[in-house]
């Protein structure tokens, strides 16, 4: 009976979602001089190469950045008074209602050599010649970052909150100073959410496709761009849908092993036990 | 007074404009089983919350063995503590949990570990030493709580209802516990609860409080029969309170006047002010009537039965006399035969049994 109310939604994806990849990884056997000449070019082609250790040395430092400033907020979320934590969660929330476009473009606006935060530096003295923010790495770095935070954020507080306070008292009661205590108590408890949050942006970051083509300026191309690239240029389909079915695996090998240390439950607004 | 071990002078916490604590002043000797008794929103957690450090004392000093605490953060009291709902970490097992202490007073592994056995050994939990906390029995929990406070040996042993959350039967078979432990490692125990029965059988000495005072201090069966106040004789066990209108004191004793009626007293000097008369059910014998209303030490008077309820070795009584409704309990054995509603009888308690208590807590001379 019930069957019939989720039978929408299977459909929908089946046709929409699984079907279609399916016809890549189809693709990415069959394309072009098949399916060794494809895996095998990903595998040794030099500009590849590059571009994915591009994407994974982004990756990694982003998701490093993004999940510690993450449990810094989402710590003094735990600790500050309602009211400011209402304030506080607004600030968070309100730039996912913005559009990633034109986030990019703002911190074009924001960044770029004639921009507010050059002027600035200048101006004080720090420097004398404009400082290259955007168009570069780091440009794309602080937008992936940016973007990211909400992510990492929400996951940990979620976790955190589930923390009891009194064991950060009955640490201290025991003899444990402030760190100690939350060292020895708190960070190993909110792991679970740490792990969550780390699944979350990871996989999140190797996706990213608008950031880095607007803030990298053309220089910086990330895998998402380079699969676009590949196939809006007319390049090779075969090679395109090969790159993708190897993302698409560690993106699943990634939330296979991490998320088995993951607290879902606590992220997804269930109960524990 | 002499200084104690454990001293507590002129405790004032305020939140805001809010009193929390209104001036306690405490002293116990070494060994002692202290318990703050009192209503919830009393302060008594307040009290025992300042003493661990984790509530900043507005006015006031604690003073441990000589030792200033107010000044000190709580990991530096070195005192235990077993928190409402024991605060285990649930991400060590029970001999982490109670090496945890030691560890962190950089004790060596093998010293370590054989105090953990010890400890375990003594509060029963030896073969649990590998579970999760989860994976225990309330009771068992409440246990481990203890064993990683008593691990280290500290001065004083706080405990912050450490039996509110389990149920009736297990409560009575751990305050036995508890009483034992304290009696075997004699470490002095400050312990606080809003349950009677708790504070009248585990502890030695029991403050009781009210709105963030102190109303009496003193030993279990001094505060059940001699309380103070009105509120000590209703909170520690049941009582029947009547306000005393006036009391002269003649050459044959002191009476007082109770809804109009004179009834003979035993003089109570402590009380100044507003005073009324506790008289505890058990104290009220119930007879045929007629008796002998000679006997210059008892206090006889007519009751109409109005309700009888019959507990198995006692009898509850709810009577209407002169000076207004009463409760008695009798043993049942004593009773003779069953009293039925509407019956009348006679009531009489020896004159001592009625107290003469204050009316109010704040007027109360403080000592």
């Amino acid at each position: 009976m019930y069957v019939f109310f989720v039978l929408p939604a299977a459909l929908l994806l089946f046709f929409l979602y699984l079907l279609p990849l399916a016809r890549i990884l189809m693709i990415s056997a069959t394309d072009g001089q098949g399916f060794v000449a494809n895996y095998g070019a990903v595998l040794t082609s030099a500009p590849i190469h590059r571009m994915v250790w591009t994407t994974v040395e982004i990756c990694a430092i982003t998701t490093v950045a993004t999940l510690l400033i993450s449990y810094l907020i989402a710590y003094v979320l735990l600790q500050v008074s309602e009211r400011t934590r209402m304030w506080m969660m607004l600030c968070i929330l309100v730039p996912l209602w913005v559009s990633v476009l034109v986030r990019a473009f703002a911190w074009i606006a924001v960044l770029n050599n004639s921009g507010p935060v050059n002027s600035l530096l200048q101006y004080t003295g720090l420097t004398d010649e404009p400082v290259q923010l955007v168009r570069n790495q780091f440009g794309v770095m602080l937008g992936m970052v940016h973007y990211m935070l909400p992510f990492g954020i929400l996951p940990l507080y979620a976790a955190m909150k589930g923390i009891d306070p009194k064991l950060i008292s009955a640490a201290r009661a025991l003899g444990a100073r402030p760190f100690t205590a939350f060292r020895r108590v708190f960070l190993p408890l909110s792991l679970p959410g740490l792990y969550s949050a780390f699944v979350i942006v990871f996989i999140f970051s190797l996706g990213f496709y608008v950031t880095p083509a607007i803030l990298g300026g053309g220089r910086i191309v990330m895998i998402a761009e380079y699969i676009a690239l590949l196939i809006s240029q007319g390049y090779d389909w075969g090679i395109a849908a090969a790159l993708a079915t190897m993302l698409l695996s560690v993106v699943l090998a990634v939330v296979f092993i991490a998320g088995r240390f993951a607290d879902w439950d606590s992220v997804l607004g269930g109960s524990r036990r | 007074m002499s200084a104690g071990f454990l001293e507590i002078r002129n405790l004032v916490k305020r939140y805001g404009g809010a009193v929390a604590v209104d001036g306690a002043s405490l002293s116990i000797a070494k060994g002692d089983f202290l318990t703050l008794l009192g209503p919830s929103g009393s302060g008594k957690t307040t009290i025992l919350m300042a003493i661990a450090g984790f509530v900043k004392p507005t006015e006031g000093e604690i003073v441990l063995s000589g030792r200033n605490l107010v000044p000190l953060e709580p990991e530096e009291r070195d005192l235990g503590i077993v928190f409402q709902g024991y605060a285990l970490f649930p991400h060590m097992t029970v001999a982490q949990n109670v090496a945890f202490p030691l560890e962190l007073r950089k004790w060596k592994p093998d010293a370590i570990a054989k105090r953990v056995e010890e400890t375990l050994a003594m509060v029963d939990l030896t073969r649990f030493a590998d579970r999760r906390p989860a994976q225990l029995s309330g009771g068992q929990q409440q246990r481990v709580a203890l064993a990683r406070c008593l691990s280290y040996q500290p001065d004083l042993l706080l405990l912050d209802e450490p039996l509110s959350a389990l149920d009736r039967q297990l409560r009575a078979r751990l305050q036995d516990e508890i009483k034992s432990l304290h009696q075997k490692v004699g470490v002095t125990v400050v312990n606080v609860t809003h349950d009677q029965d708790e504070a009248l059988s585990m502890s030695t000495h029991i403050a009781v409080i009210n709105r963030g005072r102190i109303v009496q201090y003193g030993t279990p069966d001094d505060i059940y029969e001699n309380p103070a106040t009105r509120f000590v004789a209703r909170f520690i066990g049941r009582s029947n309170v009547a306000t005393v209108e006036r009391i002269e004191t003649k050459s044959d004793g002191a009476s007082a006047l109770i809804a109009g009626q004179w009834l003979p007293v035993e003089p109570n000097p402590a009380v100044a002010g507003k005073a009324a008369l506790s008289l505890r059910p058990e104290m009220i014998e119930i007879g045929p009537l007629g008796t002998d209303r000679t006997d210059a030490r008892k206090v006889v008077m007519d009751a109409r039965i109005e309700n009888c309820v019959y507990h198995g070795g006692t009898t509850a009584l709810d009577i209407r006399t002169a000076i207004g409704p009463l409760r008695a309990e009798m043993p049942t054995s004593r009773l003779g035969v069953r009293p039925t509603a509407g019956a009348t009888v006679q009531a009489s308690w020896p004159v001592r049994a009625g107290r003469i208590v204050s009316e109010d807590d704040t007027a109360l001379d403080q000592q």
